[in-house]
Protein backbone atom coordinates (compact mmCIF):
# COMPACT_ATOMS: atom_id res chain seq x y z
CA UNK A 1 0.00 0.00 0.00
CA UNK A 2 2.55 2.49 0.95
CA UNK A 3 4.77 1.73 -2.46
CA UNK A 4 3.71 3.83 -5.60
CA UNK A 5 1.86 2.05 -7.94
CA UNK A 6 3.60 0.17 -10.90
CA UNK A 7 1.78 2.47 -13.60
CA UNK A 8 2.87 5.79 -12.50
CA UNK A 9 6.54 4.48 -12.44
CA UNK A 10 7.05 4.98 -16.12
CA UNK A 11 7.79 8.70 -17.43
CA UNK A 12 5.00 8.47 -20.12
CA UNK A 13 2.25 7.53 -17.58
CA UNK A 14 3.41 10.34 -15.46
CA UNK A 15 3.47 12.95 -18.32
CA UNK A 16 -0.43 12.01 -19.36
CA UNK A 17 -1.00 12.64 -15.25
CA UNK A 18 0.61 15.94 -15.81
CA UNK A 19 -1.52 17.28 -18.72
CA UNK A 20 -4.58 15.75 -17.52
CA UNK A 21 -4.19 17.94 -14.71
CA UNK A 22 -2.83 20.99 -16.63
CA UNK A 23 -6.25 20.20 -18.32
CA UNK A 24 -8.69 19.93 -15.73
CA UNK A 25 -8.89 23.00 -14.12
CA UNK A 26 -9.84 24.70 -17.82
CA UNK A 27 -12.28 21.90 -18.76
CA UNK A 28 -14.37 21.62 -15.41
CA UNK A 29 -16.20 24.76 -14.72
CA UNK A 30 -16.65 24.69 -19.03
CA UNK A 31 -18.50 21.61 -18.34
CA UNK A 32 -20.60 23.23 -15.37
CA UNK A 33 -20.94 26.22 -17.62
CA UNK A 34 -22.28 23.88 -20.13
CA UNK A 35 -24.79 21.89 -17.74
CA UNK A 36 -25.93 25.15 -16.14
CA UNK A 37 -26.88 26.74 -19.67
CA UNK A 38 -29.19 23.58 -20.37
CA UNK A 39 -30.40 23.99 -17.21
CA UNK A 40 -31.46 27.31 -17.72
CA UNK A 41 -32.42 26.90 -21.42
CA UNK A 42 -34.86 23.67 -19.64
CA UNK A 43 -36.35 26.53 -17.53
CA UNK A 44 -37.39 28.51 -20.39
CA UNK A 45 -38.40 26.40 -22.38
CA UNK A 46 -40.97 25.31 -19.34
CA UNK A 47 -41.71 29.24 -19.07
CA UNK A 48 -42.36 29.45 -23.03
CA UNK A 49 -44.84 26.43 -22.53
CA UNK A 50 -46.48 28.64 -19.81
CA UNK A 51 -46.51 31.91 -21.43
CA UNK A 52 -48.19 30.59 -24.61
CA UNK A 53 -50.72 29.48 -22.66
CA UNK A 54 -51.99 33.12 -22.22
CA UNK A 55 -53.09 32.84 -18.30
CA UNK A 56 -51.25 34.05 -14.90
CA UNK A 57 -48.93 31.00 -14.06
CA UNK A 58 -46.25 31.33 -11.31
CA UNK A 59 -42.32 31.00 -11.58
CA UNK A 60 -39.99 29.60 -9.16
CA UNK A 61 -36.88 30.59 -8.77
CA UNK A 62 -35.47 28.42 -6.20
CA UNK A 63 -31.75 30.69 -6.41
CA UNK A 64 -33.26 33.87 -5.10
CA UNK A 65 -35.71 32.16 -3.46
CA UNK A 66 -38.32 34.12 -5.43
CA UNK A 67 -41.98 33.33 -6.55
CA UNK A 68 -43.43 35.32 -9.44
CA UNK A 69 -46.74 35.76 -11.11
CA UNK A 70 -46.24 36.23 -14.22
CA UNK A 71 -48.53 36.60 -17.77
CA UNK A 72 -47.30 36.43 -21.42
CA UNK A 73 -43.65 36.69 -19.92
CA UNK A 74 -44.19 39.58 -18.01
CA UNK A 75 -44.03 39.98 -14.27
CA UNK A 76 -47.16 41.60 -12.47
CA UNK A 77 -46.18 40.61 -8.66
CA UNK A 78 -43.18 39.20 -7.25
CA UNK A 79 -44.38 37.20 -3.73
CA UNK A 80 -41.62 37.57 -0.74
CA UNK A 81 -40.40 34.59 0.10
CA UNK A 82 -38.45 35.01 3.78
CA UNK A 83 -37.16 30.99 3.90
CA UNK A 84 -37.68 28.05 1.04
CA UNK A 85 -36.96 24.42 1.77
CA UNK A 86 -37.17 21.29 -0.14
CA UNK A 87 -37.79 17.88 1.46
CA UNK A 88 -38.78 14.55 1.19
CA UNK A 89 -40.33 12.30 3.34
CA UNK A 90 -37.80 9.73 4.40
CA UNK A 91 -40.02 6.64 3.29
CA UNK A 92 -39.97 7.89 0.12
CA UNK A 93 -37.89 5.95 -2.57
CA UNK A 94 -35.49 7.64 -5.32
CA UNK A 95 -32.56 10.58 -5.37
CA UNK A 96 -33.45 13.98 -4.08
CA UNK A 97 -34.09 16.34 -6.83
CA UNK A 98 -36.92 18.17 -8.22
CA UNK A 99 -39.41 15.86 -10.40
CA UNK A 100 -39.92 18.74 -13.46
CA UNK A 101 -39.47 22.10 -14.64
CA UNK A 102 -42.85 22.32 -15.44
CA UNK A 103 -46.15 21.45 -13.04
CA UNK A 104 -49.43 22.16 -13.15
CA UNK A 105 -51.81 23.14 -9.72
CA UNK A 106 -54.49 20.29 -9.40
CA UNK A 107 -55.93 21.13 -5.63
CA UNK A 108 -58.83 22.11 -5.16
CA UNK A 109 -59.02 25.97 -4.40
CA UNK A 110 -60.86 26.29 -1.54
CA UNK A 111 -63.36 29.54 -2.27
CA UNK A 112 -62.67 32.68 -0.25
CA UNK A 113 -64.97 33.63 2.66
CA UNK A 114 -67.63 36.38 0.79
CA UNK A 115 -69.64 38.99 2.93
CA UNK A 116 -73.25 39.13 1.91
CA UNK A 117 -74.51 42.22 0.47
CA UNK A 118 -77.36 43.08 2.22
CA UNK A 119 -80.70 44.34 0.38
CA UNK A 120 -81.06 48.20 0.66
CA UNK A 121 -84.46 49.43 1.60
CA UNK A 122 -85.73 52.02 -1.13
CA UNK A 123 -86.68 55.39 0.06
CA UNK A 124 -89.60 57.08 -1.26
CA UNK A 125 -89.24 59.70 -3.76
CA UNK A 126 -91.55 61.84 -5.66
CA UNK A 127 -93.02 60.17 -8.78
CA UNK A 128 -90.84 63.50 -10.31
CA UNK A 129 -87.71 63.05 -8.91
CA UNK A 130 -87.56 59.58 -10.33
CA UNK A 131 -88.85 60.41 -13.50
CA UNK A 132 -85.67 62.70 -14.20
CA UNK A 133 -83.17 61.02 -16.19
CA UNK A 134 -80.23 62.81 -14.53
CA UNK A 135 -78.25 61.94 -11.61
CA UNK A 136 -79.83 62.54 -8.10
CA UNK A 137 -78.74 65.33 -6.41
CA UNK A 138 -77.83 63.87 -3.66
CA UNK A 139 -76.05 60.45 -4.14
CA UNK A 140 -76.79 57.49 -1.88
CA UNK A 141 -74.30 55.67 0.03
CA UNK A 142 -73.44 52.27 -1.68
CA UNK A 143 -73.69 49.42 0.87
CA UNK A 144 -70.53 48.14 -0.60
CA UNK A 145 -68.94 51.30 1.16
CA UNK A 146 -70.84 51.00 4.32
CA UNK A 147 -68.89 50.21 7.34
CA UNK A 148 -71.39 47.10 8.56
CA UNK A 149 -70.52 45.51 4.62
CA UNK A 150 -66.90 46.76 5.54
CA UNK A 151 -66.22 44.99 8.36
CA UNK A 152 -67.60 42.16 7.21
CA UNK A 153 -65.51 42.26 4.41
CA UNK A 154 -62.56 42.52 6.18
CA UNK A 155 -63.37 40.01 8.34
CA UNK A 156 -64.33 37.59 5.48
CA UNK A 157 -60.41 38.51 4.22
CA UNK A 158 -58.93 37.68 7.40
CA UNK A 159 -60.51 34.26 7.03
CA UNK A 160 -58.11 33.77 4.05
CA UNK A 161 -55.92 30.76 5.31
CA UNK A 162 -52.55 31.81 5.18
CA UNK A 163 -51.41 28.03 5.99
CA UNK A 164 -52.11 25.97 2.97
CA UNK A 165 -50.53 23.25 0.81
CA UNK A 166 -51.03 23.17 -2.78
CA UNK A 167 -50.62 19.84 -5.01
CA UNK A 168 -49.34 19.85 -8.31
CA UNK A 169 -48.69 17.32 -11.41
CA UNK A 170 -45.82 15.96 -11.83
CA UNK A 171 -46.21 15.09 -8.00
CA UNK A 172 -45.34 18.01 -6.19
CA UNK A 173 -46.50 19.46 -2.73
CA UNK A 174 -45.96 22.86 -2.05
CA UNK A 175 -46.50 24.00 1.90
CA UNK A 176 -47.36 27.92 2.23
CA UNK A 177 -46.53 28.57 5.89
CA UNK A 178 -47.41 32.50 6.41
CA UNK A 179 -46.23 32.91 9.95
CA UNK A 180 -44.59 36.22 11.61
CA UNK A 181 -42.56 34.96 14.43
CA UNK A 182 -41.63 31.24 14.50
CA UNK A 183 -38.68 31.53 16.97
CA UNK A 184 -40.75 31.56 19.99
CA UNK A 185 -41.95 28.15 21.85
CA UNK A 186 -45.79 27.79 20.56
CA UNK A 187 -43.68 28.72 16.78
CA UNK A 188 -41.79 25.30 17.75
CA UNK A 189 -44.44 23.34 18.83
CA UNK A 190 -46.64 24.42 15.73
CA UNK A 191 -43.81 23.24 13.77
CA UNK A 192 -43.49 19.98 15.67
CA UNK A 193 -46.64 18.85 15.66
CA UNK A 194 -46.53 20.31 11.52
CA UNK A 195 -44.13 17.58 11.35
CA UNK A 196 -45.10 14.80 13.12
CA UNK A 197 -48.62 14.86 10.72
CA UNK A 198 -46.76 15.19 7.83
CA UNK A 199 -44.75 12.03 8.73
CA UNK A 200 -48.11 10.60 9.22
CA UNK A 201 -49.59 11.48 6.40
CA UNK A 202 -46.77 10.40 4.38
CA UNK A 203 -46.87 6.52 6.43
CA UNK A 204 -50.64 6.07 5.17
CA UNK A 205 -49.81 7.11 1.53
CA UNK A 206 -47.33 4.50 1.95
CA UNK A 207 -49.59 1.88 3.26
CA UNK A 208 -51.65 2.57 0.68
CA UNK A 209 -48.92 2.11 -2.05
CA UNK A 210 -49.40 5.60 -3.04
CA UNK A 211 -46.20 7.58 -3.41
CA UNK A 212 -45.00 10.32 -1.35
CA UNK A 213 -44.97 13.62 -3.28
CA UNK A 214 -41.56 15.83 -2.73
CA UNK A 215 -42.57 19.09 -0.56
CA UNK A 216 -41.47 22.50 -0.98
CA UNK A 217 -42.05 24.70 2.31
CA UNK A 218 -41.97 28.79 1.45
CA UNK A 219 -42.27 30.61 4.36
CA UNK A 220 -43.61 34.46 3.99
CA UNK A 221 -45.71 36.80 5.85
CA UNK A 222 -49.47 36.00 6.75
CA UNK A 223 -50.14 38.74 4.40
CA UNK A 224 -48.32 37.35 1.40
CA UNK A 225 -49.73 34.25 1.80
CA UNK A 226 -53.35 35.38 2.20
CA UNK A 227 -52.82 37.31 -1.35
CA UNK A 228 -50.76 34.60 -3.27
CA UNK A 229 -54.12 32.31 -2.10
CA UNK A 230 -56.35 34.91 -3.38
CA UNK A 231 -54.15 35.04 -7.05
CA UNK A 232 -54.51 31.54 -7.45
CA UNK A 233 -56.70 29.97 -9.94
CA UNK A 234 -57.81 26.55 -10.98
CA UNK A 235 -55.04 24.18 -13.28
CA UNK A 236 -52.62 27.15 -12.88
CA UNK A 237 -48.85 26.12 -14.63
CA UNK A 238 -45.74 26.83 -11.84
CA UNK A 239 -42.47 26.96 -13.66
CA UNK A 240 -39.29 26.11 -11.92
CA UNK A 241 -37.01 28.78 -13.98
CA UNK A 242 -33.18 29.19 -12.21
CA UNK A 243 -32.42 32.11 -13.83
CA UNK A 244 -28.36 32.09 -12.47
CA UNK A 245 -27.57 28.17 -11.82
CA UNK A 246 -24.41 28.40 -11.33
CA UNK A 247 -24.89 31.10 -8.78
CA UNK A 248 -26.26 28.13 -6.79
CA UNK A 249 -24.26 27.60 -3.19
CA UNK B 1 -62.75 -8.75 51.35
CA UNK B 2 -64.23 -7.37 54.79
CA UNK B 3 -63.95 -3.27 55.85
CA UNK B 4 -62.22 -2.57 58.90
CA UNK B 5 -64.37 -2.38 61.88
CA UNK B 6 -64.25 0.87 63.62
CA UNK B 7 -62.33 0.58 66.85
CA UNK B 8 -63.67 1.60 69.96
CA UNK B 9 -59.56 1.62 71.39
CA UNK B 10 -57.97 3.42 68.89
CA UNK B 11 -58.91 7.50 69.27
CA UNK B 12 -60.43 7.68 65.76
CA UNK B 13 -63.59 9.20 65.53
CA UNK B 14 -65.90 6.50 64.12
CA UNK B 15 -66.37 6.11 60.70
CA UNK B 16 -69.79 5.92 59.04
CA UNK B 17 -70.40 2.36 57.63
CA UNK B 18 -71.57 4.19 53.77
CA UNK B 19 -68.31 5.60 53.71
CA UNK B 20 -66.12 2.30 54.82
CA UNK B 21 -68.04 0.58 52.02
CA UNK B 22 -67.61 3.13 49.13
CA UNK B 23 -64.16 2.86 50.36
CA UNK B 24 -63.78 -0.47 49.93
CA UNK B 25 -65.54 -0.48 46.40
CA UNK B 26 -62.82 1.99 45.21
CA UNK B 27 -60.29 -0.01 46.19
CA UNK B 28 -61.34 -3.02 44.39
CA UNK B 29 -62.05 -1.26 41.26
CA UNK B 30 -58.27 -0.15 41.59
CA UNK B 31 -57.04 -3.81 42.26
CA UNK B 32 -59.42 -4.87 38.99
CA UNK B 33 -58.48 -2.31 36.59
CA UNK B 34 -54.76 -3.05 35.30
CA UNK B 35 -53.84 0.32 35.37
CA UNK B 36 -50.05 -0.26 34.79
CA UNK B 37 -51.12 -1.76 32.07
CA UNK B 38 -53.51 0.68 30.81
CA UNK B 39 -50.33 3.01 31.52
CA UNK B 40 -48.18 1.01 29.48
CA UNK B 41 -50.42 0.45 26.29
CA UNK B 42 -51.11 3.83 26.42
CA UNK B 43 -47.27 4.94 26.33
CA UNK B 44 -46.89 2.57 23.87
CA UNK B 45 -49.30 3.88 21.58
CA UNK B 46 -47.86 7.20 21.78
CA UNK B 47 -44.39 6.04 21.29
CA UNK B 48 -45.66 4.07 18.45
CA UNK B 49 -47.35 7.56 17.53
CA UNK B 50 -43.83 9.89 17.40
CA UNK B 51 -41.89 6.74 16.07
CA UNK B 52 -44.18 6.29 13.08
CA UNK B 53 -44.14 10.34 12.40
CA UNK B 54 -40.65 10.70 12.95
CA UNK B 55 -39.75 7.36 10.19
CA UNK B 56 -42.02 8.71 7.65
CA UNK B 57 -41.67 12.23 8.48
CA UNK B 58 -39.90 14.84 5.92
CA UNK B 59 -36.14 15.82 5.91
CA UNK B 60 -35.62 18.89 4.74
CA UNK B 61 -32.50 21.09 3.08
CA UNK B 62 -32.43 24.38 1.70
CA UNK B 63 -34.15 24.66 -1.81
CA UNK B 64 -31.23 26.05 -3.74
CA UNK B 65 -29.22 22.91 -2.79
CA UNK B 66 -31.85 20.08 -4.55
CA UNK B 67 -30.39 19.24 -8.06
CA UNK B 68 -32.45 20.34 -10.71
CA UNK B 69 -34.07 18.39 -13.23
CA UNK B 70 -32.17 16.72 -15.78
CA UNK B 71 -33.32 18.76 -19.43
CA UNK B 72 -34.81 16.77 -21.58
CA UNK B 73 -32.08 16.00 -24.50
CA UNK B 74 -34.37 17.97 -26.69
CA UNK B 75 -32.87 20.90 -24.88
CA UNK B 76 -29.33 21.81 -26.58
CA UNK B 77 -26.64 23.97 -25.56
CA UNK B 78 -27.23 28.02 -26.41
CA UNK B 79 -30.75 27.90 -26.78
CA UNK B 80 -31.60 30.34 -23.99
CA UNK B 81 -31.46 33.42 -25.80
CA UNK B 82 -34.12 31.79 -28.64
CA UNK B 83 -36.26 30.63 -26.01
CA UNK B 84 -35.83 33.96 -24.22
CA UNK B 85 -36.77 35.98 -27.59
CA UNK B 86 -39.88 33.66 -28.11
CA UNK B 87 -41.22 34.23 -24.18
CA UNK B 88 -40.56 37.90 -25.15
CA UNK B 89 -42.61 37.75 -28.17
CA UNK B 90 -45.54 36.51 -26.19
CA UNK B 91 -45.63 39.80 -24.59
CA UNK B 92 -48.02 42.48 -25.69
CA UNK B 93 -46.89 45.39 -27.98
CA UNK B 94 -47.53 48.40 -27.48
CA UNK B 95 -49.87 49.17 -24.71
CA UNK B 96 -51.53 47.31 -22.51
CA UNK B 97 -53.52 47.50 -18.73
CA UNK B 98 -52.77 45.76 -15.50
CA UNK B 99 -55.26 46.09 -12.52
CA UNK B 100 -54.07 45.21 -9.08
CA UNK B 101 -57.29 44.19 -7.61
CA UNK B 102 -55.83 44.40 -3.82
CA UNK B 103 -54.18 47.06 -4.54
CA UNK B 104 -56.95 49.00 -6.12
CA UNK B 105 -54.28 50.47 -8.84
CA UNK B 106 -54.62 49.72 -12.52
CA UNK B 107 -51.39 50.69 -14.66
CA UNK B 108 -51.20 51.64 -18.21
CA UNK B 109 -47.99 50.03 -19.47
CA UNK B 110 -45.83 49.69 -22.89
CA UNK B 111 -43.06 47.62 -22.70
CA UNK B 112 -41.39 47.89 -19.44
CA UNK B 113 -42.46 51.63 -18.97
CA UNK B 114 -45.19 52.33 -16.80
CA UNK B 115 -47.01 55.49 -17.97
CA UNK B 116 -49.78 56.29 -15.69
CA UNK B 117 -50.61 55.02 -12.39
CA UNK B 118 -54.15 54.77 -11.46
CA UNK B 119 -56.08 54.57 -8.42
CA UNK B 120 -59.16 52.28 -9.20
CA UNK B 121 -62.02 50.51 -7.47
CA UNK B 122 -62.42 47.09 -8.07
CA UNK B 123 -65.07 44.33 -6.86
CA UNK B 124 -66.20 44.07 -3.48
CA UNK B 125 -66.17 40.13 -3.54
CA UNK B 126 -69.55 40.08 -2.09
CA UNK B 127 -72.53 38.22 -2.96
CA UNK B 128 -75.96 39.14 -3.82
CA UNK B 129 -78.82 36.58 -3.16
CA UNK B 130 -82.24 37.36 -4.53
CA UNK B 131 -84.80 36.42 -2.15
CA UNK B 132 -87.41 36.06 -4.56
CA UNK B 133 -85.80 33.47 -6.42
CA UNK B 134 -82.65 32.39 -5.22
CA UNK B 135 -80.63 33.87 -7.89
CA UNK B 136 -77.12 34.68 -6.61
CA UNK B 137 -74.81 37.10 -7.93
CA UNK B 138 -70.80 37.39 -7.12
CA UNK B 139 -69.42 40.72 -7.26
CA UNK B 140 -65.90 40.06 -8.14
CA UNK B 141 -63.34 41.55 -10.89
CA UNK B 142 -62.48 38.84 -12.88
CA UNK B 143 -58.82 37.78 -13.01
CA UNK B 144 -56.71 36.76 -15.66
CA UNK B 145 -56.37 38.18 -19.55
CA UNK B 146 -58.93 40.03 -20.74
CA UNK B 147 -58.95 42.25 -24.09
CA UNK B 148 -60.93 45.74 -25.26
CA UNK B 149 -63.33 44.48 -26.87
CA UNK B 150 -65.46 47.96 -27.49
CA UNK B 151 -64.81 51.03 -26.60
CA UNK B 152 -67.72 53.64 -26.32
CA UNK B 153 -68.11 57.43 -25.17
CA UNK B 154 -70.90 58.49 -23.07
CA UNK B 155 -71.64 55.19 -22.29
CA UNK B 156 -75.51 54.06 -21.18
CA UNK B 157 -75.65 51.50 -19.01
CA UNK B 158 -78.20 48.50 -19.53
CA UNK B 159 -78.62 47.92 -15.92
CA UNK B 160 -78.93 44.49 -14.80
CA UNK B 161 -81.39 42.51 -12.49
CA UNK B 162 -79.20 42.76 -9.65
CA UNK B 163 -79.14 46.37 -9.46
CA UNK B 164 -82.85 46.75 -8.54
CA UNK B 165 -82.67 43.59 -6.13
CA UNK B 166 -80.02 45.30 -4.41
CA UNK B 167 -81.66 48.56 -4.40
CA UNK B 168 -84.92 47.05 -2.69
CA UNK B 169 -86.40 48.02 -5.86
CA UNK B 170 -88.97 45.71 -8.22
CA UNK B 171 -87.34 44.75 -11.46
CA UNK B 172 -88.79 47.00 -14.58
CA UNK B 173 -90.89 45.21 -17.30
CA UNK B 174 -90.18 48.14 -19.81
CA UNK B 175 -86.56 48.21 -20.71
CA UNK B 176 -86.69 51.31 -21.19
CA UNK B 177 -86.45 51.89 -17.61
CA UNK B 178 -83.29 50.31 -17.16
CA UNK B 179 -81.34 52.65 -18.81
CA UNK B 180 -78.93 54.54 -16.87
CA UNK B 181 -77.32 57.50 -19.12
CA UNK B 182 -74.80 58.50 -16.04
CA UNK B 183 -73.28 56.14 -13.77
CA UNK B 184 -70.63 55.42 -16.03
CA UNK B 185 -68.55 58.25 -16.18
CA UNK B 186 -67.66 59.60 -19.94
CA UNK B 187 -66.56 56.63 -21.21
CA UNK B 188 -66.15 53.13 -21.37
CA UNK B 189 -64.48 50.06 -21.83
CA UNK B 190 -66.30 46.75 -22.74
CA UNK B 191 -63.79 43.86 -20.94
CA UNK B 192 -66.96 41.32 -22.01
CA UNK B 193 -69.24 39.00 -19.84
CA UNK B 194 -70.67 43.10 -18.72
CA UNK B 195 -67.07 43.91 -17.09
CA UNK B 196 -66.19 47.33 -17.89
CA UNK B 197 -63.92 49.64 -17.16
CA UNK B 198 -65.43 53.17 -16.80
CA UNK B 199 -66.17 56.04 -14.40
CA UNK B 200 -67.99 56.81 -11.68
CA UNK B 201 -69.99 59.52 -9.81
CA UNK B 202 -68.57 57.79 -6.58
CA UNK B 203 -64.72 59.26 -6.75
CA UNK B 204 -64.37 59.30 -3.62
CA UNK B 205 -64.47 55.47 -2.91
CA UNK B 206 -61.79 55.05 -5.82
CA UNK B 207 -58.92 53.05 -3.96
CA UNK B 208 -61.53 50.88 -1.84
CA UNK B 209 -63.32 47.89 -3.18
CA UNK B 210 -66.79 48.56 -3.65
CA UNK B 211 -68.06 47.68 -7.08
CA UNK B 212 -70.02 44.79 -8.68
CA UNK B 213 -67.08 43.87 -10.38
CA UNK B 214 -65.78 46.56 -13.08
CA UNK B 215 -63.02 48.72 -12.73
CA UNK B 216 -63.95 52.16 -11.72
CA UNK B 217 -61.43 55.11 -12.44
CA UNK B 218 -61.09 58.48 -11.94
CA UNK B 219 -62.12 61.28 -15.10
CA UNK B 220 -58.78 61.64 -15.82
CA UNK B 221 -57.70 58.53 -15.77
CA UNK B 222 -60.24 57.43 -17.50
CA UNK B 223 -59.77 59.54 -20.44
CA UNK B 224 -55.89 58.94 -20.57
CA UNK B 225 -56.63 55.27 -20.57
CA UNK B 226 -59.62 55.34 -23.47
CA UNK B 227 -57.16 57.58 -25.53
CA UNK B 228 -54.29 55.01 -25.14
CA UNK B 229 -56.16 51.68 -25.35
CA UNK B 230 -57.38 50.47 -28.46
CA UNK B 231 -59.70 47.24 -29.61
CA UNK B 232 -57.60 44.18 -28.94
CA UNK B 233 -55.45 46.14 -26.05
CA UNK B 234 -54.60 43.32 -23.62
CA UNK B 235 -56.06 44.09 -20.19
CA UNK B 236 -54.52 41.73 -17.30
CA UNK B 237 -56.17 41.65 -13.53
CA UNK B 238 -54.76 40.23 -11.07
Amino acid sequence: MAGRPAALASPAARAVLLALLLILPTATPAAAASGAERLRAAGLAAELEAARGHQLYLVLDPFVPALDLKVDGIRLRRFAIESALFGRSRLAGGDLAWPAFGYTLVSQLQEPERPKIPIQTPEPSPPAAAARPGPPSVLPTPVASTPAFSAAREEALGQTPTHYRLRFAPLLDISILGEAGVANLPGRLWRTRHRLIEGWEALALRLRGQPVPPRVVLYMTPDEARRLFLTLLPKMRLVLHPRDPVARK
Amino acid sequence: MSARAPSATSGRPAVPPSALSAFSTARRVRRRVPWKLLLLGAGTLVFLGLAAGLAGGFSYRDIDAVPLPRPAAAVRRLESRRLERQIAEQAPRGVYVVVDTMANRLYLKNGGETLREAICSTGTGGVLEDPATGRRWVFETPRGIHRVQAKVKDPVWNKPDWAFIEDGLPIPKNAAERMDTYSLGDYALYLGDGYLIHGTLYQRLLGRSVTHGCVRLGDEDLEAVYKAATLGTRVYIY
